[in-house]
């Protein structure tokens, strides 16, 4: 008997080393995340205890703080299009204008120090001297304007090349089509200037600058592969990055004490610890594992609120939800059942039964993050079902079934059902049929025109001007999938393109009047973000760009 | 047996281009186009999409993107992720993240055979008692638990309660697969211990354990050398199988616990029509499946004398 099993046991024996040996060799290539990362380091004693107590605030701390992340696609400004990554790199690096985090404005802390410009055509962009990237190369003009022109190159794939065409940077059409290597719109004057002309007068342009995708590149980065860059991005921002990027683990930042803008940061080290699902972070505040969430889910909203008490508050963000008319085709083409449609829905009732009052009804689509946001400007976007009902009675109405459309895995089943449900009871459309699909299907429908119905979207107006808000309206552009056209808007749009924010504001506004007169979408709903933090830490912002302004952070213990 | 195991590792190859070629396919006639897609709200640049669309022969006919993406292969280049990871290369992808899968499995494997295998051989040579009685209610209690509810308690019944037990995540090493290996094991280890017990019993009523306690042999004897062997077919059949499961990665459990492992990028590389990342990543499940097989084939010789291989 013994003989008998002898052989079979011996070639599993075998088999079970050899799948041992490809195992370790495929474990071998991941290093171990560190175990031994003590986040209750013992603060060093302050060299000057508390002699001026004035300057106490803008002095860097000691200390360090875990905060919840989302897994950013990319770390590289030029590419990314997404708040998890541009999160990260808005701490790595720092563009030429700085905004406030309440108002928008621009305020000090960019890495200029003037921009000029008589016509809004050319303007000249003056740098502060001595700013200093982390690997200690000196920050100059040639570093912005070899990070555009790669980014203009489509060879180099980057998404953010897009804001170059927004802003009509001369020769960028040239370089996109391969006809040119460099924007010749751009040039560099001295070490601290650069003078960038446009095709049109874009008054935006100073505001736009600041955003992500107009960062800065150290000269290092030209000779490495982009993916390793990528790893341990080299920034000039307040924040360096400490080791590299463990996807889905953590990043961990360090302050860079070399840092060129007025205020360094005040907590020497930050780790950014990367989860999939929200409602695990949240265990993990709770836990105390973790100092800062500022994503807290809808339902957990108000049991944070309960248990972090003044330590949890709601950031008003621009991130703009809508429903599309498909105004090409009837029974859309008519504004009055746009509007009927958009005065049936009851806005606050589906924001606090769904989403657990995490959102802010509607009435506009200038973001409330912009000094030119109006919380009346639009009239059809007030819940009145009579009205609603009435000029429902006047129009065509829509073809039952009607066709609603949103993207699926996203979570807007539950509130696109509420909507059919308030058009049923409010203007009697009884049947009702949805198509969820992936984005990936989902948008190339809505770019062919096969929509036949109301359509969910969003938007995020990334770098504050009223222009990004309202662009993706004006009849051409590739956001615009309702193809909505009216000379009217667009002509006053482009006027207040033409101007600097402070004229264009007004302007901006009118074209927002057209817009919301005509209701090629219905406003929904702008999104609030709960953030929640422990008691380690202190002057938490959120600012309305979505982010968290990790520099100021203060660790209290 | 050499040459049959031989044989049987030679067959995977036609085995393996089969199913790359049956995933390839199913994915390129997913309908959409996943370029579009990569901006989110805002389209890509048109020379940007046109660019990323030749680089992954998007625009090629499925036969012609199939042989470009085989000829790479076959020089050890498994392309790069188009959306999920953009940029990063498969194999990188798979060394990130597998490792975190591998532990996870294994550790839910250990628990899955040691409280499994222990309640089912208890729980049939104590048929009808208190400890049957048991084994059966919480085993049928556990498979009705869907994994995310044992993961949600455990999370908060224990993580929450003991400092040095992590909720989520890994940054605390060993101790940190603790929790999700439990979970994960809950649903395996319960109808492992039933399967087990069955089988066992089944067993234990058959002619030649009568004959062998007949010969006068010890009950110890009769059971592990005689009974339990022969019970153990089905119950490594389905540990095989229930390996192959755990090593694919788990979307629920690696969500819940925040662990980086693979059934999450693949969850994600399937919605966003990641198709080189599905394609190298499935295939490397079905390399692991093929060769999970292999062994139980081996195995039942092993157990069964009766079963020869040549």
């Amino acid at each position: 008997m013994r003989a008998s099993l002898k052989s079979p046991w011996r070639w599993l024996v075998l088999l079970a080393a050899l799948a041992l040996v490809v195992a370790a060799c495929a474990e071998d290539e991941v290093d171990e995340p560190d175990e031994d990362v003590d986040v209750e380091e013992p603060d060093e004693p302050d060299e000057e205890p508390d002699e001026e107590p004035d300057e106490d605030a803008a002095e860097p701390g000691n200390g360090e703080f875990a905060m919840y992340l989302c897994e950013p696609e990319q770390l590289l400004s030029q590419a990314s299009n997404e708040v998890c990554g541009s999160q990260v790199l808005e701490e790595l690096f720092t563009g030429l204008v700085a905004y406030d985090p309440e108002t928008s404005e621009i305020v000090d802390g960019g890495m200029a120090s003037s921009i000029e410009t008589d016509d809004q055509l050319t303007w000249t962009i003056t740098l502060e001297e001595g700013w200093l990237f982390h690997n200690g190369e000196e920050v100059t003009a040639d570093n912005y304007v070899d990070a555009w022109n790669w980014m203009a190159d489509p060879a180099n794939e980057m998404d953010n090349a897009f804001f170059l065409s927004t802003a009509g940077v001369e020769g960028y059409d040239a370089v996109a089509e391969g006809e040119a290597d460099e924007l010749s719109g751009v040039s560099v004057v001295d070490d601290y200037t650069i003078e960038v002309t446009l095709d049109q007068p874009f008054g935006p342009f100073e505001l736009l600058i600041g955003y992500t995708g107009f960062h800065p590149l150290p000269d290092e980065f030209f000779d490495m592969d982009p993916a390793d860059f990528e790893n341990a991005p080299i920034g000039n921002g307040p924040f360096q990055i400490d080791g590299e990027w463990e996807r889905g683990q953590q990043i961990v930042l360090e302050r860079f004490d070399d840092y060129g803008g007025p205020e360094l940061a005040r907590a020497e080290r930050v780790e950014l610890r990367i989860y999939d699902d929200v409602d695990t972070a949240y265990l993990d505040l709770e836990a105390g594992e973790l100092d800062i969430h500022d994503n807290v889910s809808p339902p957990l909203r108000s049991q944070a609120f309960e248990t972090f008490g003044d330590n949890a508050f709601d950031n008003e963000v621009s991130t703009f939800e809508y429903v599309g008319f498909p105004v090409f085709a009837e029974p859309y083409d008519d504004p009055d059942l746009r509007r009927a449609i958009s005065m049936a829905i009851d806005r606050q009732s589906i924001i606090d039964v769904i989403f657990d009052g995490s959102r802010v009804p509607a009435s506009s689509v200038i973001p409330p993050t912009l000094p030119a946001h109006r919380g009346d400007a639009c009239e059809f976007c007030e819940y009145d079902p009579d009205a609603a009902a009435e000029l429902y009675e006047q129009t065509a109405g829509v073809d039952e079934p009607l066709q609603l459309y949103f993207n699926s895995g996203a979570g807007h089943e539950e509130w696109m059902e509420s909507i059919s449900l308030q058009l049923e009871e409010n203007l009697g459309i009884s049947e009702v049929e949805f198509t969820s699909l992936e984005f990936a299907e989902y948008l190339p429908l809505l770019q062919e025109g096969q929509q036949e119905g109301p359509f969910r979207l969003g938007w995020v107006t990334v770098y504050p001007s009223p222009q990004y808000s309202m662009e993706l309206y004006t009849s051409g552009s590739p956001s615009n999938y309702t193809q909505w056209d009216v000379p009217e808007f667009d002509e006053l749009f482009a006027e207040a393109n033409t101007l600097l924010p402070e004229d264009a504001d007004p302007v901006y506004q009118e074209a927002e009047d057209v817009l919301l007169d005509d209701m090629p979408i219905a406003p929904l709903w702008y999104s609030v973000d709960t953030v929640a933090h422990s008691d380690r830490v202190d002057n938490v912002i959120a600012n309305t760009r979505t982010f968290m302004e990790i520099s100021k952070v203060e660790v209290v213990d | 047996m050499g040459r049959y195991i031989l044989r049987r590792l030679l067959q995977m190859i036609p085995v393996l281009i089969g199913t790359t070629f049956l995933i390839y396919a199913m994915n390129f006639a997913l309908p959409g186009d996943p370029v579009a897609a990569l901006g989110g709200d805002r389209p890509l640049p048109q020379e940007v999409q046109d660019q990323i669309r030749e680089r992954y022969n998007l625009d090629d006919p499925l036969l012609v993107q199939y042989a470009k993406y085989m000829g790479n292969v076959v020089q050890g280049d498994f392309g790069e992720s188009l959306s999920v990871r953009r940029g990063q290369d498969v194999t990188e992808i798979v060394a990130d993240t597998w490792p975190v899968t591998v532990r996870l499995a294994l550790v839910a494997f250990v628990f899955e055979i040691v409280i499994g295998l222990a309640a089912g051989v208890v729980a049939a040579l104590r048929r009808g008692s208190f400890v049957d009685n048991l084994v059966r209610g919480s085993t049928i209690l556990l498979v009705s638990l869907p994994i995310f509810v044992t993961a949600l308690v455990l999370q908060v019944a224990v993580g929450l309660r003991f400092d040095w037990i992590p909720v989520a995540g890994t940054q605390q090493g060993a101790v940190s697969y603790l929790l999700p290996g439990i979970a994960l094991a809950s649903v395996s280890l319960a109808y492992l211990a039933r399967l087990t017990r069955n089988s066992l019993m089944e067993n234990l009523r058959a002619d030649y354990v009568r004959t062998a306690t007949a010969k006068g042999l010890p009950r110890s004897r009769v059971v592990g050398r005689h009974a339990l062997r022969n019970s153990m077919i089905p119950v490594v059949t389905f540990l095989a199988f229930d390996l192959g499961v755990l090593l694919s990665g788990t979307i629920v459990t690696e969500g819940i616990f925040n662990l980086n492992g693979i059934g999450g990028i693949v969850f994600d590389a399937i919605r966003q029509q990641d198709g080189t990342v599905v394609v190298g990543i499935v295939t490397m499940f079905v390399l692991v499946y093929l060769v999970a097989n292999l062994i139980v084939d081996v195995l039942y010789a092993a157990l069964d004398p009766r079963i020869r291989y040549e």
